[in-house]
């Protein structure tokens, strides 16, 4: 049944319908999210109030690794079976996960100082998130940076396939290198270690904030299925604007 | 204190809960309308470039 959305026009159809369905259901999750963080969860009996910046820091940095593994299938996919839609949702997620990462790192840079005492420490997990915005931007880079659009989209996949191994690093950063940064405490063999009443804030704003990369995902792929058909458009134009002449 | 200041204050850590909400807020918020104003852009474009002629329909 997937192969069937494989097809670009059939995909915009798709799309037009579950996007306002997928912006109510981010709306709610978020705004759902933000009020049981802000008003109806405790302070940590260690960290205070600042666990609050919990709800949007680690929501943004899952979906930092989630966009990039995202981006590295469907990179991919692009290179093997060389499917339009699959490059095109790439080259939709890459800003969407630099985003993530921007704000991955700013709101634990925030959370650092008045727990850690500084903003910033060359640690194994701060380091390796560091790396990997670096490579949303390379990619985004490289992508640009051809004159024929099919070149930039295979430099770039390649770049986005080897920058992979940057992905189980940030993983276990935590556990290979005992530092500065926490641990996991949601995604743990033995369970999460966090009580219910700040998991289910957390775990609202994680899935709200999936669905949000999924909202802006379906436009901004909506946006380059247009861009592609207008540079169609144009080539055939100049085309027949040249034979006419 | 009131009850809002409180709040505000966040036990003494508002001035770095607060900011990151904010810039939580302002780019995820900003690259959703970018998104938007993008797409919208490239939307009015092809019309334009398909108007005068109409070639054939798309398949």
């Amino acid at each position: 049944m997937f192969h069937r959305f494989a097809n670009p026009t059939r995909f915009l159809r798709f799309a037009a319908v579950i996007q306002p369905w997928i912006a109510a259901i981010t709306v709610a999750l978020i705004g759902s999210g933000l009020y049981l963080g802000l008003f109806n969860s405790p302070a940590d009996y260690q960290q205070g109030e600042t666990v609050r910046i919990m709800y949007v820091h680690v929501p943004s940095a899952w979906m930092a690794l989630f966009c990039y593994s995202a981006m590295a299938g469907a990179c991919a996919i692009a290179l093997i079976w060389k499917h339009p839609l699959a490059e095109l949702s790439a080259k939709a997620t890459a800003p969407i996960g630099a985003g993530f990462t921007f704000l991955a790192l700013v709101t634990g840079s925030l959370w650092g100082k008045p727990m850690w005492g500084t903003w910033w420490v060359w640690d194994a997990r701060l380091t390796s998130m560091l790396v990997l915005l670096f490579l949303y931007l390379g990619y985004m880079a490289l992508n640009n940076a051809f004159d024929d659009p099919a070149r930039g989209a295979k430099s770039s996949s390649i770049l986005a396939l080897v920058g992979f191994v940057n992905v189980p690093i940030i993983k276990f950063s935590v556990d290979w290198w005992n530092t500065l940064h926490q641990p996991a405490s949601v995604v743990k063999m033995t369970g999460p270690a966090i009580h219910a009443s700040m998991l289910t804030p957390l775990l609202l704003m994680g899935v709200g904030f999936t669905t949000y990369y999924l909202w802006v995902m379906l436009i901004r792929i909506r946006y380059e299925v247009t861009a592609n058909k207008i540079r169609t458009l144009q080539r055939r134009q100049a085309a027949t604007g040249e034979s006419q002449a | 204190m009131t009850g809002l200041s409180e709040f505000l204050d966040m036990g003494g850590y508002g001035h770095f809960i607060w900011p990151s909400y904010a810039v939580v807020a302002v780019v995820m918020v900003g690259l959703l309308i970018i998104s938007r104003r993008e797409l919208g852009t490239a939307l009015r474009d092809l019309d334009a470039l398909d108007a005068p002629e109409a070639p054939e329909a798309e398949q």
